[in-house]
């Protein structure tokens, strides 16, 4: 029998950053995957970023991880969003050469210290009484650990759709995981339908570029990592093409084709996500809808035609796709597909992400209701650090709102649950000011070091850019001068006696107005730049937080229940038990929640935290 | 829900007595601020613990009262807490007058059962009485959901409505825009231009300061009683009856009243009002539609709707108005026969008859006007209480919407312009006692085609 300090099921975005986390640790990792051949893949759209997820991207880059990283030295074409819609949405996106993503995931695994790369499935988990002890492989037999990471994705009773053909699968070309399932349904783990679906895939020599209307990256390439990292990888362009009236037509010919449509598929899908069925019935005036031919890697003859999601059989999506401006010989080389699969609600899940009814076992990712490689990566960091200290005895790490979009994430997951898979958005967090993708490592990076994820170097380089920042702003905080408000076209005695800082809060000034920003980190720029110009509403933000930490800091009795309360309803009452909130802020965020309630919750914390604190000084 | 999640550092202010009675009422101010709220409001602060005499005035220095103040410094206080008494002359209108102030200087109104609630977590009353407490607080929400029920009518609920859908449209627009850039809504977003975002926000805006006004009038005129029917039910004569004089044109004709006719009325100290409206019958066309408009509105902003009912020719109150009263008019005409009848058909149509009245005799009439205005004295104040926090919340939103033009006009980017539109929002959700968070993005996905 072979023991490890941790397990982790799966080697996808979560598994990966879930045992990458463990081993900087410290800690034996065993991971355990169907394919040890298919790490980190993209089973969707070749792409890490967008609005929100690059947010959660800097966050893990801030705290070790290595997606950024590895996505910075893997992307082909790069692009900001958002640019001139404020600063706490300005986000990063870049198309990845889903190969060489994989590839170099696979290595980042193999070169780190004490992870055991292990081809199997896992077909039960091993525990007794709540509390987990291992898991039982097809062929490995027992693997002994104390705690365990389940980060199986789409797998647990995977089905994939395409017209009326149907295969158990967790994605094209893999099997699905069907006995582990039966395992955690006895361990009292609870489970629920899901579906997602994906585009067919479409070989690059058979579309007609010339028509279509290109949409070239970025330079200089904006990146993920706070540090530098190498790419010298070409740089390719994506191409915009649009369904029309015929492509329309056929899709509503062929709905009672459709799964979705005839009631195979149950599972609830995304609305952010829908398929191009879902958007032909729920929009029928609109008339096209707008397609992204997206390259899989500088090597694949694979296009990704983004916004075409689809189950309907075979031989319409052939058809469909001909009717398409560029597409009218197109040839597909994988048909697109819905999956069904299990997730485990996460509201019975602790912050930690452990389990709340079997202590060692951790969930993350798709598994837990989400979808999105990023969203997935973070929570895989989030379980490994917490599986880690849980070895240790050591008290969970909870992000909070406040500090980063991950807290905002697991606590949207943990305490309102989802009914569609959850992707993150900025308007998911009240305080996105504070959150903003340059301020990630200024609010995680020294608390990540404490914690052991990011070693000494990491710190260095922080604080190096620290200085960069603190000489910007001595610079900024210089007077202006006559020459310099001359070159701004801008009268002299209006603004003299006031610093560069002052001028750059107008909205027309920018630090490269103000300042050389020569060898100045490109992150610190934008930093240094949004702290000023933006400082107003910031503050007023800041101060909003102050108001609500008082909640968030008012921790509930472990010990409390709730049943038999005066006052309390029974339906608050069986919320309170069922999401058991830590803290007054996690309670007043349950939905449904009402300020009596919380009043009374108080009031009852009170009495059980004085009567507690004066029996323990009896003793 | 967010917003009103509390924060104990906030100073809560709310009147202590039973209100409309009395030659004194009581407002209590309890938090970090009430001494400095006490300041500004009165100019001076009596020493500790001794009762003195202070002039109150509002911040555009209008004289609210002379009344009397005392100071009770936390710890040893009734909360814990800095504690300040107002000591004012017996009267709705003083009262408040001074608790808006107080509102407009930065305090908020305490929540039902807050100020035991303080005084339990701050350790001034025994742990023991915790179950005490927890049905204190308990049982005034209940009390204060039903009056919000009751008192957010038909109207003035689809109004608050209505503007939140706008609102939350806007949002919607700006959000979609930030939240999905790489979708390419741009095709889909040509629709919303600047300038019809802002034109719907001042619309909004207007609406909102037109009703807090009137609110604010009513607040001094006391409980407005409003009466509605269908045409020549009696309801003009039943004014006049009230006011002891020819107020209202009456005739035989049916539609004589047009515009609604209020009077200002007092009983003893109390002031109320009632409001005469015109008479409402299906299919009106022209004049008589716009007068039963007018009507409806004047029913959405009364304190107690009464219902007056024709028992030769019985009509029932229709579904959008929410009747605290029906009562059968003309009892001088009716046998006691058709009265049975008409009471047994009131019971078949979900209804009762609380009294008859005969507006020509003067039968029942002190009686009605006794009953209606006096549902209890707490009742009375709890609405008023809800009154005021309604108005509040509808002052946070137009002044969150005046910031939110502001940005606009200022050139602020989107987001930032969005996060100014944010308290509007939330301020009509507690109007309407509703989590808005969620709706925002239902709009989203509602509206626009999402899914790259």
């Amino acid at each position: 029998m072979k023991h490890f300090d941790l397990i982790v099921i799966g080697a996808g975005h979560a598994g990966c950053e879930a045992a990458l986390a463990g081993s900087r640790l410290g800690f034996r990792v065993a991971m355990i995957t169907l394919s040890t051949d298919r790490i980190a893949l993209m089973s969707c759209n070749p792409a890490i970023g967008g609005v929100g997820k690059s947010h959660l991207v800097r966050e893990i880059d801030a705290m070790g991880g290595a997606m950024p990283k590895v996505a910075d030295a893997t992307g082909i074409q790069y692009r900001r969003l958002n640019l001139s819609r404020g600063p706490a949405v300005q986000s990063t996106r870049c198309q990845s050469d889903s190969k060489l993503y994989s590839l170099k995931m696979t290595e980042v695994i193999q070169n780190a210290e004490g992870i055991h790369l292990i081809e199997d499935e896992v077909l039960e988990l091993l525990g007794e009484s709540g509390i987990i002890h291992g898991i039982l492989g097809r062929h490995v037999g027992e693997i002994r650990a104390p705690a365990v990471i389940l980060t199986s994705g789409t797998f647990l009773n995977g089905m994939c759709f395409t017209g009326s053909e149907s295969f158990c699968g967790g994605r094209a070309n893999d099997v699905s995981s069907n006995v582990l399932p039966k395992s955690l349904v006895a361990h009292g783990v609870h489970l629920k339908r899901f579906k997602t679906g994906t585009t067919p895939r479409l070989k690059k020599d058979s579309i007609d570029w010339s028509r279509l209307s290109e949409q070239v990256g970025e330079t200089p390439r904006p990146r993920f990592s706070f540090e530098e990292v190498t790419n010298d990888l070409d740089q390719v362009s994506c191409h915009l093409t649009y369904t029309n009236a015929s492509t329309h037509g056929l899709i509503k010919e062929n709905l009672k084709r459709s799964p979705l449509f005839t009631g195979i598929i149950e599972g609830t899908g995304p609305r952010y996500c829908p398929s191009i069925e879902d958007k032909v019935v729920r929009f029928p005036n609109r008339a096209q809808h707008t397609l992204f031919l997206e390259p899989e890697g500088l090597d694949s003859d694979w296009i990704y035609p983004n916004g075409l999601s689809t189950s309907l059989p075979a031989d319409v999506q052939d058809a469909m796709l001909r009717t398409i401006d560029g597409l009218e010989s197109v040839e597909v080389v994988q048909y697109g597909y819905a999956v069904e699969y299990d997730y485990a609600p996460p509201t019975q899940l602790w912050p930690s992400l452990m389990h709340k009814a079997i202590d060692g076992l951790f969930f993350a990712g798709q598994i837990n209701g989400t979808s999105g490689y990023e969203e997935a990566a973070a929570q895989g960091l989030m379980a490994g650090l917490n599986a880690g200290r849980y070895i240790a005895q050591q008290d969970p790490i909870i992000l909070t709102r406040q500090e980063a979009y991950i807290g905002v994430m697991i606590d949207d997951l943990i305490t309102r649950g989802v009914d569609e898979p959850y992707r993150m958005f900025t308007s998911r967090a009240e305080h996105r000011l504070a959150l903003r993708e340059s301020t990630a490592e200024r609010r995680l990076t020294p608390k990540a070091h404490s914690l052991g994820l990011v070693g000494d170097d990491r710190l260095k380089s922080y604080h190096q850019r620290l200085q960069q920042h603190a000489q910007t702003l001595d610079q900024l905080n210089k007077c202006l001068t006559p020459q310099l408000a001359h070159t701004l076209k801008i009268n002299f005695s209006e603004i003299s006696g006031r610093t560069k800082a002052d001028l750059l809060k107008r909205p027309d000034i920018k630090l490269t107005d103000l300042i050389s920003v020569e060898g100045i980190d490109p992150n610190i720029q934008r930093l240094v730049e949004e702290d000023i110009k933006y400082a107003g509403y910031i503050d007023r933000e800041k101060a909003e937080i102050a108001k609500l930490f008082d909640l968030d800091s008012y921790v509930l009795p472990k010990s409390g229940t709730y049943r038999g309360r005066p006052g309390l309803s029974s339906e608050i009452i069986e919320k309170l038990e069922t999401i058991k909130p830590k803290t007054l802020g996690q309670a007043g965020r349950i939905p449904g929640m009402t300020p009596a309630a919380l009043a009374l919750l108080r009031i009852f914390a009170h009495q059980q935290a004085t009567v507690s604190r004066e029996t323990s000084s009896k003793n | 829900m967010r917003s009103e999640i509390e924060h104990t550092h906030s100073t809560i202010v709310a009147e202590a007595t039973p209100p409309g009675r009395g030659g004194v009422s009581v407002v209590r101010i309890s938090g970090p601020k009430a001494v400095a709220l006490l300041k500004q409001i009165a100019r001076s602060v009596p020493p500790v613990r001794q009762l003195q005499v202070v002039t109150l005035k509002n911040h555009r220095n209008e004289s609210i009262d002379q009344c009397m103040a005392v100071v009770m410094p936390g710890p040893h206080s009734f909360t814990g807490e800095n504690v300040v008494e107002l000591h004012l002359h017996g009267s709705p209108i003083v009262v408040g007058y001074t608790l808006d102030e107080l509102l407009h200087l930065g305090a908020r109104l305490a929540r039902p059962g807050e100020f035991t609630q303080r005084a339990f977590l701050n350790g001034r009353i025994d742990l023991s009485k915790a179950e005490a407490v927890a049905d204190v607080i308990a049982s005034d929400s209940v009390d204060e959901q039903q009056m919000a029920a009751r008192h957010l009518r038909g109207e003035l609920a689809k109004q608050v409505e209505h503007w939140l859908g706008i609102l939350e449209g806007v949002l919607a627009q700006w959000r979609a825009m930030t939240d999905f850039a790489e979708h390419d809504l741009d095709d889909q977003a040509a629709n919303m231009s600047v300038k019809k975002n802002k034109e719907a926000l001042l619309d909004v805006s207007s609406k909102i300061h037109a009703i807090v006004e009137r609110a604010r009038v009513s607040s001094k005129s006391g409980r407005r009683i409003v009466l509605c029917g269908a045409p020549n039910t009696g309801k003009s004569t039943l004014l006049n009856r009230w006011a002891n004089a020819m107020r209202a044109l009456v005739s035989p004709e049916p539609g004589t009243t047009r515009d609604p006719v209020e009077v200002q009325l007092r009983r003893g100290a109390l002031p109320w009002s009632v409001c005469d409206t015109a008479g409402l019958r299906e299919n009106a066309v022209g004049l008589e539609a716009q007068g039963a408009q007018l009507a409806k509105e004047r029913i959405a902003e009364g304190d107690v709707i009464v219902w007056l009912l024709d028992p030769m020719q019985p009509v029932w109150p229709p579904n959008d108005i929410d009747a605290d009263w029906v009562v059968g008019a003309k009892s001088d005409l009716a046998s006691e026969n058709l009265k049975k009848n008409i009471e047994l058909q009131a019971i078949q149509n979900g209804f009762t008859i609380r009294c008859w009245i005969s507006a020509i005799n003067g039968n029942g009439c002190d009686h009605l006007r006794d009953k209606a205005l006096g549902q209890g004295s707490n009742t009375q104040g709890a609405l008023s209480l809800l009154r005021s926090r309604q108005v509040n919340w509808m002052q946070h939103a137009k002044k969150a919407i005046e910031a939110t033009l502001d940005g606009i006009d200022s050139h602020v980017p989107i987001d930032l312009v969005g996060m100014e539109l944010e308290p509007a929002i939330s301020a009509l959700g507690q109007i309407l006692g509703r989590d808005v968070d969620e709706d925002v993005l239902d709009r989203i996905f509602a509206e626009f085609c999402i899914g790259k």
